[in-house]
């Protein structure tokens, strides 16, 4: 089954050796059957400036331009935000926007972070909300990684109803327990491939969200892919559901050139 | 070939299970032993009482493990499970469960490996041939659980018993720390149970302990197909994935 992983990450990973060359890259397309990809590079997590690091991802990955699209990392609190998402919108190569509050430890619901959002709702572009990069318990000492403020992330999400969101790494356990009305919030994606499942959390699913509004971001060549696939081709949803998060949906919410 | 006809084609011990949450319910589990076609799965109790408990609350809880035992039959392998604090109850846990078939030993974050209490427990499990699996983890941030083991522990508790065979849980949690302690101990052998999904954790432990000391476990009601792609995805022969999916495991405990 022909498959889009909306979450990968590339390039020199800082933490230990990862299989993310280009070379890499294509050999794990052949094997996840991978139609497209959207990745964020490294650069664009750790640099002072994302947009300088986005920069040297999409260089770096030039020959995988056919099927390998990229996240702008923004950093709301790093000046200008709103002409980060203005210039990332010009690259045609630039699938949507990657806020990583987790390690730029900033406020989502800050007027900062809302302005970030706005605009780039006004320029076409989804966002992306990373929850974490790290399993907490497993982060690398010189990695302070914070916790998802559910609040704040719950104020953000009503305050723009006019983005398109998508929730990436956030646990199952913490999406199923928030507050929240999605039916209410027809904007708000999920994205269940890095999302700590237990026995039955894709089975059940459907009890309280949308199948149709999920994708599936394995983390790879971070993480592993093959998991995160097995625990949704081996479900009770539905084939349809199933086709759904592994293509239609992530083909639809981002923006493919 | 799907990643289900892919998987279907190995025989599957998950060796990293508890009766607790999910699978407090006992026909949720049966359903689920059937649903992932395991050939069988090694319960390491329902952690009855917490971090630390009571004497009276490992007792049930090592009873609770015989009656599904006992309900579903062979296809359920028991390990003891002990506080080794409380000593005496904890050597007539492991007598009482060999004398119920019970295949191995579990400790898991009520006493510190080094204890001279875990030592005297150990030598009692040993005694009857079992596998000691021990949760570790190696926590780069925060305080652990007081009488939780960082896997130098486990190595050190490996060395004082060079004829035993230990298991330690989880890969140290943080995997490349955790292997490195234990790398140099050949008694010991690894699992890499649960939700913790970072990639290079399974071609580490072949490279640095060998396939022959790694184990396939999920930490179920983990998710276990999130836990079985892990193996699968591997770049190894399939006769490596099947001894890490079963084979090693039964070596062991045949021993």
């Amino acid at each position: 089954m022909p498959a889009v992983d909306t979450c990968l990450f590339v390039g020199a990973c800082p933490f230990r050796d990862a299989p993310s060359a280009p070379s890499d890259l294509l050999a794990l397309r052949k094997a996840a059957g991978l139609s497209q990809g959207a990745a964020t590079g490294y650069s664009s997590i750790f640099y002072h400036d994302p947009s300088e690091g986005l920069k040297k991802d999409l260089d770096n990955f030039l020959e995988l331009a056919d099927w390998l699209s990229f996240y702008a990392v923004v950093n709301p609190d790093f000046p200008n935000p709103e002409k980060h998402v203005q210039a990332a919108a010009l690259e045609r190569r630039v699938v949507g926007l990657r806020l990583i509050p987790c390690l730029h430890h900033v406020n989502l619901s800050a007027s900062a972070t809302v302005r970030t959002v706005r605009a780039a709702a006004e320029a076409g572009l989804p966002v992306t909300i990373t929850a974490r990069l790290f399993d907490g318990r497993i982060a690398p000492r010189c990695v302070q990684q914070a916790e998802p403020n559910m609040q704040h992330l719950v104020a953000l999400l009503n305050a723009v109803p006019e983005a398109t969101i998508v929730l990436s790494m956030f646990f199952f356990a913490e999406l199923a327990a928030m507050k929240v009305d999605w039916d209410e919030l027809p904007n708000v994606f999920i994205d269940l491939g890095c999302s700590k499942p237990t026995v039955r959390s894709f089975d059940t699913l459907p009890d309280w969200f949308t199948p149709e509004r999920v994708l599936l971001g394995t983390g790879a060549p971070f993480y592993y892919w093959k998991g995160s696939r097995l625990a949704l081709e081996a479900s009770q949803l539905t084939s349809d559901q199933k086709q759904a998060i592994l293509k239609t949906t992530a083909e639809e919410v981002l923006r493919w050139d | 070939m799907g990643l289900i006809e892919e998987l279907q084609r190995f025989r599957i011990i998950d060796m990293h299970v508890h009766n607790w949450s999910l699978f407090a319910d006992t026909a949720y589990l049966v359903e689920c032993l059937d649903r992932f076609e395991l050939d069988a799965l090694v319960i390491l109790s329902n952690l009855n009482g917490g971090q630390e408990p009571s004497a009276e609350q490992v007792t049930a809880a090592n009873e609770a493990t015989l009656r599904l035992r006992d309900h579903v039959g062979e296809r359920i392998i028991p390990f003891a499970y002990v506080n080794a604090q409380h000593t005496d109850n904890a050597l007539q846990q492991v007598a009482w469960c060999a004398s119920h078939d019970f295949r191995g030993l579990k400790y898991w974050i009520s006493q510190r490996a080094v204890a001279p209490c875990t030592t005297t427990v150990t030598e009692a499990a040993l005694e009857h041939g079992w596998p000691v699996l021990y949760h570790s983890y190696f926590r780069p941030h925060g305080e652990p659980p007081a009488q939780e083991s960082p896997p130098g522990e486990i190595a050190e508790l490996a060395r004082r018993f060079p004829q035993g065979q230990f298991i330690m849980a989880h890969m140290g949690a943080q995997f490349e720390h955790g292997l490195a302690a234990v790398a140099d101990c050949p008694n010991v052998a690894v699992d890499y149970a649960g939700s913790i999904n970072e990639k290079g954790a399974y071609e580490t432990a072949i490279e640095r302990l060998g396939p022959e000391r790694v184990l396939f476990g999920t930490d179920m009601p983990a998710c276990f197909y999130t836990n079985a792609g892990r193996v699968l995805e591997l770049d190894v022969d399939d006769a490596v994935k099947q001894m890490i999916f079963a084979d090693n495991l039964l070596a062991m405990i045949a021993s």
